[in-house]
């Protein structure tokens, strides 16, 4: 009897305990439902946060390839220009330039932006937030194109020896990069100073200290380069080789490649500049070939608007001497074709003396064209 | 019996509660509807904008084309066209897009996409030897106009007769 009155109250405080605990499995779920609900909303939201944080990010990094698009848009289009940039990124530039295609991409961008058509001298990667921009123009003697360069100050461009050559490449280089001349007695011994890159500029006469190595650079490996410039008794054109120092001594970086200097008359360097300015073969040949193909184009545009002139010299009752202004034009129409570049694998340096000799040439009739007054100028 | 009368009311809760988050979906949805419309605003302002800056480049670019100006003897004079140097670059890139190989068009592409690109001689009119007062440098139209036909005053000359006169040019850029 006492057992089963101890049954029934066990049975009893168990009924007592179900009921709240039904009540308790509901409130449960409810809060398991809630905190479920919670969750989907906290994820929704970190997930939404982190989006627009990327797309932010990627927002900047594409707003900065805009605004360097602009700037070297802009600075291509007024020649003999210096500026120094602050470059808000604070994000690396990369710039490649293989054949066809040019690009630069900022780090963080969704899309990189082309120049295919432009010459941009730059290295391969850009990182200081102040930029440094010069403009010139490659004159051929008329205007040919636009020619940029582009580094920053954590770049260190020094340079080897006093030569005539060497000497221009130093006074065209843009006034805010940092740069050095020293003598080759100073070379060897040439302290590292902590720059991203260093590039040694000098004239072959110099060639033996690239096979020494630098005792000062410790971590020197995609740090530093050389350029070696190689003028034949003319220093207009010649050769160029690339350099790279690794493991105690610096190995050639592709094979020799030609410059062509036209305005050093007036003590400024286009090409030779921008082997320096790039230290990037790569960079260097994409971009005298976009030079050399503008030239092509040019050049025949001239021919067409000698053959204008010729036609209207031919006929025009006006004018005083068309006999001698056709002979100057079709002399002109002569040395324009031997600017003409052949697509080929690599320009070489008998086509720079070819079109060096097509420019002197040209300049001459553009004189004595000038002297005679008659004749329309050719450029 | 009071056991099935409160998972009643848990369900009922439960209704509540989900109406409750249905509710607060609907209010987020309708934020996000309504953040993308100011988003897209923003864009369009943004993209408009970013097209007149496109619009002033390409006027600034051209004035200083080598193929263009009329340089006097490496002096170059600000947005000062050579008319002969129009008519020839003109019938140039035509003959090019037609004929010729594909760097000369893909070349002036890069820089002028899809655009109308006229020049008219508008003070005095036949000063050029030539007799064409109007040029029409590039025209690849695209879909949909842009932006309004922008006018920017030009120098032009005329190398032959050595007289300056006055012209627009008239750029119009399609999408």
């Amino acid at each position: 009897m006492l057992k089963k009155k101890q049954l029934n109250k066990k049975i009893q405080h168990k009924k007592v305990h179900i009921r709240p605990t039904r009540k308790g499995f509901a409130l449960q779920f409810s809060w398991i439902f809630v905190l479920i609900g919670g969750a989907i909303f906290l994820g929704f939201f970190i997930s939404l946060i982190r989006n627009l944080d990327i797309s932010e990010g990627q927002q900047t990094s594409q707003e900065s390839t805009r605004e360097l698009e602009s700037l070297l848009k802009i600075s291509s289009a007024v020649a003999d220009t210096q500026k120094i940039v602050s470059f808000n990124s604070e994000k690396e530039i990369r710039f490649s330039c293989i054949d066809e295609v040019s690009e630069y991409l900022i780090e963080g961008a969704i899309k990189a932006a082309r120049y295919d058509y432009n010459v941009i001298f730059s290295p391969d990667k850009l990182r200081d937030d102040e930029l440094v921009i010069q403009a010139s123009v490659f004159e051929a003697p008329f205007r040919v194109i636009p020619v940029v360069y582009l580094t920053d100050k954590k770049i260190e461009y020094v340079f080897i020896g006093d030569s005539p050559l060497i000497n221009i490449i130093f006074n065209s280089m843009p006034n805010g990069a940092i740069k050095k001349s020293i003598s080759r007695d100073d070379f060897i011994y040439y302290p590292d100073n902590n720059y991203d890159h260093v590039i040694f500029v000098l004239d072959e006469s110099d060639q033996d200290l690239l096979f020494s190595s630098l005792p000062n650079f410790g971590n020197a490996k995609d740090r530093v380069f050389a350029v070696m410039l190689t003028t034949f008794g003319n220093i207009d054109y010649g050769e160029l080789r690339f350099y790279k120092y690794d493991s105690g001594s610096f190995a050639l970086d592709g094979a020799k490649i030609p410059f062509l200097e036209t305005v050093l008359d007036q003590q400024k360097s286009i090409f030779a500049l921008g082997a320096v300015i790039s230290h990037n073969r790569d960079i260097y040949e994409c971009n005298i070939k976009k030079i050399l193909r503008k030239l092509t184009l040019l050049a025949e545009l001239h021919n067409q608007r000698l053959n204008l002139y010729t036609d209207y010299y031919a006929t025009a009752p006006a004018a005083g001497t068309p006999l001698d202004c056709n002979i100057y034009y079709r002399g002109a129409q002569g040395n324009l074709s031997m600017m003409v570049y052949n697509e080929g694998p690599e320009p070489e340096t008998g086509d720079f003396m070819m079109i060096r000799l097509a420019i002197n040439n040209l300049e001459s009739i553009n004189r004595l064209i000038m002297i005679l007054g008659d004749c329309a100028r050719i450029y | 019996m009071e056991g099935i009368k409160m998972g009643k009311k848990a369900q009922l809760q439960m209704n509540e509660t989900v109406f409750v988050v249905f509710l607060i979906m609907i209010i987020i949805f309708l934020g996000l509807v309504v953040l993308s419309r100011f988003q897209e605003v923003s864009i369009l302002e943004k993209s408009k904008s970013l097209r007149s800056l496109s619009v002033i480049e390409s006027t600034h670019m051209i004035s200083f084309w080598p193929e263009l100006d009329c340089s006097d003897v490496k002096v170059s004079e600000f947005a000062c066209l050579d008319i002969i140097k129009l008519r020839v670059l003109g019938k140039f890139i035509n003959e090019s897009a037609q004929s010729d190989g594909p760097y000369a068009f893909n070349y002036y592409y890069d820089q002028l996409k899809k655009s109308k690109i006229a020049v008219r001689e508008v003070y005095p009119l036949n000063t050029s030897i030539l007799w064409d007062t109007y040029w029409v440098l590039w025209d690849n139209p695209g879909t949909k106009k842009t932006t309004d036909s922008i006018r920017v005053p030009v120098n032009l000359f005329d190398p032959l007769t050595g007289r300056y006169a006055l012209g627009i040019m008239e750029l119009q850029i399609y999408e």
